[in-house]
């Protein structure tokens, strides 16, 4: 009795909890699409085209697989490739028949990356040689595994949601002047946005095909901000747009004195601060720098600074080289750091940007490359003169 | 006896419907874990002249040596249409008061053979002096979470506010992975 009536009670309570979605029992196929697709195809259509029309800015990456063999593939500017040690998520063979010692090699993978990759996983690029230029054909790819709705597929490409929404691409390409074939596999990441994850998917699917473009490297002068900033995905955007917010409310609502900012973060790393005695006196040690053009230890800046004692001073001892390098604009300054090791020496790269405000006077320092030109720097100087990006 | 009972049932089933179902409150911003990085906003805050905006932080600490709550100190920037309503900054989780929702539960203690050294942290960290050829006290380690009511803010004009804040602690266990720190904002 007691019992029975706790059971009723209960159902009631989750009935009533439930509302109106109990009357979906089954969907039919239309509907079906659309909840595994998330958004109409409409507008997956309008991303695609949004995407594939986007400018890209290319830099050649060269990796070394082993002492014989490099590789080299054209990857967008923020882009980079990683070690990665397992194989593929997609299956390349009929998961069925595969046994563990028929002698098939999988071929090396490296994981290719940006400053907002989560895992190693999410995309690979497989490489390998053959004398077969058909080898891992699309059909193939498309039997063995299970694509639930194609978005897109030709001779090399396959793009698909599977049964649990996820959504995949395979690209594969083949270079008859070294028999070698490149495989780029890719699984979205989930934003609880379906939007931006097509937009992510359609960004890699050109990346993808634009991975053997060796005419297309950029310009040097072509890699400012106002520029890449229109070729970037959604998603790379919206993730950087999260720390230049941040940096800017630190500047304008939270550093005061001589606060100080460390964002640190896996690949992305900024240090922002304000100094208190060149607010006062309005002096700018990013032009004293650039016009002395320094070259010394970190400990022979001789006017009153807060730039050792405040960042350097946790990776830098002051007898280390510190040197101006070169101008990247007038507000920043590209410096080589030198840490004197016993038997080699570690040598990195910072741009430091100069920010006046009627609040104060700050400083952004990030780590950057020899040339001063990867994303960061490039949205440090930017961010410099405009306090967005 | 019976009838109590369902009685009884009913009435704790009820509200437990009326909780989950219908959630009455106060709330205006769901718990947020901080990230002790950057800056923090919660925005479209709707706020009506005469309401009292109160900053909540919630503590959810584990392995507490001797109930020792890292205090933290909170900078806000609660503004209107980008003008800066109020700016400060203020001591969380400093003293005993206005908590709320608290669990608390003392770790099982572990073999006593093992004497850490461990140096004896007042909350701000700043003593680093050791304590000499004291006997080793003994440390209890505890679960505890709670929320503690941190500030109230006053608000004098209707309008959807921007709260942005950022939290650090100077304590040594504030960096812990086991001590997690949200905030939560509700309204009076």
């Amino acid at each position: 009795m007691k019992k029975t009536y706790l059971l009723f009670l209960l159902s009631l309570l989750l009935l009533s909890c439930k509302q109106e979605n109990q009357s979906e029992g089954h969907l039919n196929p239309e509907d079906y699409d659309k909840e595994l697709l998330g958004i109409p195809q409409s507008q997956i259509d309008s991303i695609q085209k949004s995407e594939g029309n986007k400018q890209v800015f290319l830099r050649k990456v060269s990796y070394e697989l082993d002492s014989a063999t490099t590789i080299e593939v054209m990857l967008p500017v923020s882009n980079f490739l990683k070690e990665y040690s397992f194989s593929s998520k997609i299956n390349l063979r009929d998961p069925e028949t595969v046994s563990e010692n028929d002698g098939f090699e999988y071929p090396e993978a490296l994981s290719v990356q940006n400053t907002f990759s989560d895992g190693d996983s999410d995309e690979l690029l497989m490489v390998g040689k053959s004398a077969d230029p058909n080898i891992f054909p699309v059909s193939d790819i498309k039997k063995f595994n299970e694509p639930e709705k194609i978005l897109l597929e030709d001779k090399n490409a396959l793009l698909y949601v599977d049964g649990y929404g996820r959504k995949i691409m395979y690209y594969r390409q083949y270079n008859p002047a070294n028999s070698t074939y490149y495989l780029y596999t890719a699984e979205v990441p989930k934003y609880n946005d379906p939007k931006l994850e097509y937009a992510a998917l359609f960004s890699i699917y050109k990346k993808a095909q634009n991975l053997l473009a060796f005419d297309k490297e950029s310009q040097p002068e072509n890699l400012i901000w106002e520029k890449i900033k229109p070729s970037l995905s959604e998603v790379e955007l919206k993730n950087y747009e999260i720390y230049y917010k941040s940096l800017e409310k630190e500047l304008k609502y939270f550093l005061k004195d001589n606060d100080s900012v460390n964002i640190n973060r896996d690949k992305i790393q900024f240090y922002l601060y304000r100094d208190d005695d060149h607010s006062k006196n309005t002096f700018d040690q990013v032009t004293i720098i650039r016009n002395s053009e320094f070259s010394g230890m970190f400990g022979d800046l001789d006017f009153k600074n807060r730039l050792y004692s405040g960042y350097f001073r946790q990776i830098y001892d002051d007898d280390d080289e510190f040197k101006f390098i070169k101008s990247i604009s007038d507000n920043s300054i590209l410096m080589r750091a030198t840490h004197i090791g016993y038997s080699s020496d570690a040598v990195n790269y910072y741009i430091i940007s100069s920010i006046k405000t009627e609040k104060g006077q700050f400083y952004l320092i990030s780590p950057t490359n020899e040339n001063g030109n990867n994303l960061t720097a490039l949205m440090n100087d930017y961010f410099s003169k405009h306090l967005k990006i | 006896m019976l009838k109590i009972f369902q009685i009884f049932l009913t009435t704790i089933l009820f509200s437990i419907f009326a909780i989950s179902c219908n959630p009455v409150g106060k709330t205006v911003s769901e718990e947020k874990p901080l990230d002790d990085q950057l800056v923090n906003t919660t925005e479209n805050l709707d706020l009506k002249k005469g309401d009292i905006l109160v900053i909540w932080g919630k503590m959810d600490a584990s392995f507490l040596e001797n109930d020792n709550v890292p205090v933290f100190h909170l900078s806000y920037n609660l503004s209107l249409d980008g003008k800066t309503i109020e700016n400060a900054t203020v001591p969380m989780f400093s003293g005993n008061e206005k908590i709320i929702n608290s669990t608390y539960e003392v770790q099982k203690e572990e073999k006593e053979e093992e004497e850490q050294q461990t140096e004896n942290e007042i909350s701000d960290g700043s003593n680093s002096e050791q304590i000499p050829e004291e006997k080793p006290e003994k440390i209890t380690k505890s679960d505890w979470t709670f929320e503690q009511e941190v500030i109230q803010i006053p608000i004098e004009k209707d309008g959807k506010y921007t709260l942005d804040y950022k939290a650090n602690s100077n304590s040594e266990s504030a960096r812990s992975i086991f001590t997690k720190v949200a905030v939560i904002l509700r309204k009076r």
